[in-house]
This record gives structure tokens, C-alpha cells and sequence, in this order.
């Protein structure tokens, strides 16, 4: 190597301080909005994942052949809980179609045409997951192509991941729950099976993985365990879509109103496979 | 050596998609692989750049890429890169180029990246993520960046060498 070794100029340093205040008016400005994609950036994106597809093919099917090595000691465990489960499904799904008439005779009678807790589904698989820490963003390897919207809803089969906040023809960004986005507040339902309180997603703790919920009263009860459910209020996430358990309860600094720590039923270090769910009051 | 250039880059863009994606966040939940592979091989392609103004082209491009693709923004590493390019740069004012110091310099040029990000964010926008999560982010970055600039440093001293490659002008 014919290295010629200068001294770091003056201009150089001008270089870095008009740098920094690039940096910081693009965060700025990053942190108020989600940047929509352009077409030239969506294309750049398809192609990108298009590429990056072809190659995960390999590493994919050596990951699932390594997973169910290793899941191979549960099986036994999994069948005996599997056989007993599939023994009450034939009554679920009875109770469902019953459900599902009555609600129609609902909808039928106060002339509703959609409810929230309806929508359709689309399986989608994981393509890149951001490497930086704070923009919680996943892509996924379905786009405008296959019917994906903004603000459509995402899950696995544990529950809420997050929603959709930009969409080429071939990809899909997701911004997952985990984010602490003043635009990405959810409204939940915490249940114990008799009394359902809704409250408001505010946050999430890095440190112990918890989801803050707050906007209900001190005076009323929530129980460790209680689960928490997506409400469907606000127009974005459908309801009855589980979010988490209650681990853990404090009230806040004017001793008004409680902090509910929910852990959630995803697990956000280990997601390849997700739902998209589209209201069907979206259409 | 142009050539070689793009390839090393468009493969470490591929890289920083499995990795982040399957082999950071399958295994034990670690996050180890997670690192910014991109700028580890831009750093290590630097030298072999006498023009640098085709260095700063393809330093701009690749930054755009990752801003579309990896963290829908604008600019945002394009600026991050130019800057911890400048750091690198100064680092080896005062020492050689070789293997140890060039893993002590991408490392620190990584986490002179995430501790910018970490800055400006907490300047603009309180408790976006605190310092205990940045640690545990340069931590977990330390062994994929020592490792992946080891393998891309032999690789294209190797190439360079086999094929007798110049320098880009």
C-alpha cells in the first residue's frame, strides 16, 4: 500500500461540525415523523430484500433444521399436551360458530356493518431486522403487491407485534410496540375474566422489558396475571388481540393513577414469522 | 481493486440483514453478530482508495442504501459514516495500517457511532434508550467487529496480492 499520511486539516473539522448539525436536524425532524419512502427509495428497498431473500434461503433452512433438533427432546412433552388440547377444540369451534351467528344477529339487528374485533389475515416472513437499537423496525417480504396498508396490524402467534408505518410494492416496515414513540400509543383492555379496565400504552422499559400502561384510576383493582388485550379504540389495532400479562403495579408520582408493567406475550429477540391483520371496517 | 471494492460492500450489505435478522436474535437471544458491517468494510477499504473522491461516492452511496434499506432515514448515516471516516482517518495519522490497528480503529470508529446516535438522541429526544443499553450495544458489538474486520482485511489483502490488483485513482 502507497500511503501518503497528511495532517488532519482545519477543513476537516469544519467537515464534522456541519456533519453534526446534519446529524441533528435529520433526527429532529426523524423522531416528530415517520419518513415515508419515495419511489426511488422503494425500489431500492425491493430490491435489496429481493436479493437479501435468495440468500436467506440457505441460512433459513439451516436455522429451522437446528430449531427442531433441539425442540426433538420436547416432543413427547408437547404431544401429551397437544393430544389433551386437541380434544376441547372440537367444542371451541362450536362455540365459535355459535359466537360468530349471534354476532351477526347483532350486527343484523343495530345495523352495524363491521365490528372491531374482525379482519383478514396475511402471513408474511422476516426479512432484515434493524440493526440500530431505537428504531424498533422490522421488514417484512410483503408489500402494496399483496394488499399491505399503512397502519395495518401485526402479530405472531404469541400476540401484538406492532403496525405497519411504510410500504413499497414488495416490502413492508414494521414498527414494533417496543418503540417509545409518541405516535405509537395503543389503547388496552386489561380483563380478569369479570371487570375490563382500558388504559393506555405510554412506554417501554429497555431495562426490564416491560410495556407501560397508565391512564387508569387509583381507585380501581387490577391483579398481578390480569391480561392485557388491544381495545380497539382509536381506530388502528382491532380488539381482542393479546398484548401481555400484568407483572407488576405502581402508582404514580401524584399517588393518582396506576403504572401497570405488562411483560408481552411476544418475544421481541426472536421474531421470523408474522400476521398482518387488516380491519375489515379498513375496506 | 474497484471492482473488489463492490463486491466486499455488497456483500457485507447482505451480511448486515442475516445477521441482524437470524443469527442475532435466534440463538440464546444474543445480539453478538450485530454490528455495522458495512462501515467495518468501507474503513478497511479506505487505504487502497488514492482517489477520494470515488471513495466519498461510494462512502455516500452505501450510506444511502443503509438509510433506506436498514433505518429509514435521510442522510443520517451518510453523515454518521463521513464522520467516523474522518475519525479513522486521524487514528491513522499516528499509527500503520496492519491487522491490530485496524481492528482497534473500526472498533472504535463503531462505537464512535453509537455513541453519536446515543448523544443526539438523548439530546433531542429524552429516554430513548439509556446508558446501561448502550453499553450492552458497544459490548455486544465488539467481538463481530474484531472478527468481521479480520476476515474482510485478509481477504483483500489476499485478492489484492493474488490478482495484483492497483490501487483505485
Amino acid at each position: 500500500m502507497n500511503r501518503k499520511r497528511r495532517k488532519p486539516q482545519k477543513k476537516h473539522i469544519y467537515i464534522i461540525v456541519f456533519l453534526i448539525v446534519i446529524v441533528v436536524a435529520v433526527l429532529s425532524y426523524m423522531i416528530k415523523s415517520d419518513k415515508k419512502l419515495n419511489t426511488f427509495e422503494s425500489l431500492v428497498k425491493d430490491t435489496v430484500v429481493g436479493v437479501q431473500k435468495v440468500f436467506y434461503l440457505p441460512i433459513k433452512n439451516f436455522s429451522t433444521m437446528i430449531d427442531d433438533f433441539f425442540s426433538l427432546r420436547d416432543v413427547l412433552e408437547e404431544n401429551k399436551i397437544l393430544k389433551s388440547n386437541v380434544e376441547k377444540i372440537e367444542s371451541l369451534e362450536a362455540e365459535n360458530i355459535e359466537l360468530k351467528q349471534e354476532i351477526s344477529k347483532i350486527k343484523e339487528e343495530l345495523d352495524i356493518e363491521h365490528v372491531l374485533s374482525e379482519y383478514d389475515y396475511l402471513n408474511a416472513t422476516v426479512v432484515n431486522r434493524n440493526s440500530l437499537y431505537w428504531y424498533n423496525n422490522l421488514t417484512i417480504d410483503k408489500g402494496s403487491h399483496n394488499g399491505i396498508e399503512e397502519g395495518m396490524v401485526v402479530i405472531n402467534s404469541t400476540g401484538l407485534i406492532g403496525k405497519i408505518v411504510n410500504v413499497s410494492t414488495f416490502s413492508s416496515d414494521v414498527k414494533l410496540i417496543t418503540t417509545n414513540d409518541t405516535n405509537n400509543k395503543i389503547s388496552v383492555t386489561i380483563t380478569n375474566g369479570t371487570n375490563n379496565l382500558t388504559g393506555l400504552i405510554n412506554a417501554y422499559s429497555y431495562d426490564d422489558g416491560y410495556l407501560k400502561v397508565e391512564g387508569i384510576s387509583n381507585t380501581k383493582t387490577v391483579n398481578v396475571g390480569d391480561l392485557v388485550y388491544t381495545s380497539g379504540l382509536g381506530g388502528v389495532f382491532p380488539s381482542g388481540i393479546l398484548i401481555g400479562k400484568v407483572e407488576s403495579i405502581v402508582t404514580d408520582v401524584y399517588d393518582l393513577s396506576k403504572i401497570i408493567n405488562v411483560k408481552p406475550s411476544a418475544n421481541f429477540d426472536d421474531i421470523n414469522y408474522v400476521t398482518v391483520l387488516k380491519r375489515t371496517d379498513q375496506q | 481493486m474497484i471492482a473488489l471494492s463492490i463486491i466486499v460492500l455488497l456483500i457485507s450489505l447482505l451480511i448486515q440483514g442475516i445477521m441482524s435478522n437470524y443469527l442475532g436474535y435466534t440463538y440464546l437471544d444474543l445480539s453478538i453478530f450485530s454490528t455495522i458491517y458495512v462501515l467495518i468494510a468501507l474503513l478497511i477499504l479506505n487505504p487502497y482508495f488514492e482517489n477520494k473522491k470515488k471513495y466519498f461516492l461510494i462512502l455516500i452511496i452505501f450510506g444511502l442504501i443503509m438509510d433506506i434499506v436498514y433505518t429509514n432515514t435521510f442522510i443520517l448515516n451518510v453523515c454518521l459514516f463521513i464522520i467516523v471516516y474522518y475519525f479513522s482517518k486521524s487514528f491513522h495519522f499516528f499509527f500503520p495500517y496492519n491487522w491490530i490497528t485496524i481492528s482497534v480503529s473500526n472498533l472504535l470508529s463503531i462505537f464512535l457511532y453509537h455513541i453519536i446516535s446515543f448523544l443526539f438522541l438523548n439530546i433531542l429526544k429524552y429516554d430513548v434508550y439509556t446508558f446501561s443499553n448502550l453499553l450492552k450495544i458497544l459490548s455486544h458489538s465488539i467481538l463481530m467487529t474484531i472478527i468481521y474486520t479480520n476476515i474482510i482485511y485478509t481477504i483483500v489483502v489476499f485478492v489484492k496480492q493474488k490478482f495484483q490488483l492497483k490501487e483505485v485513482k
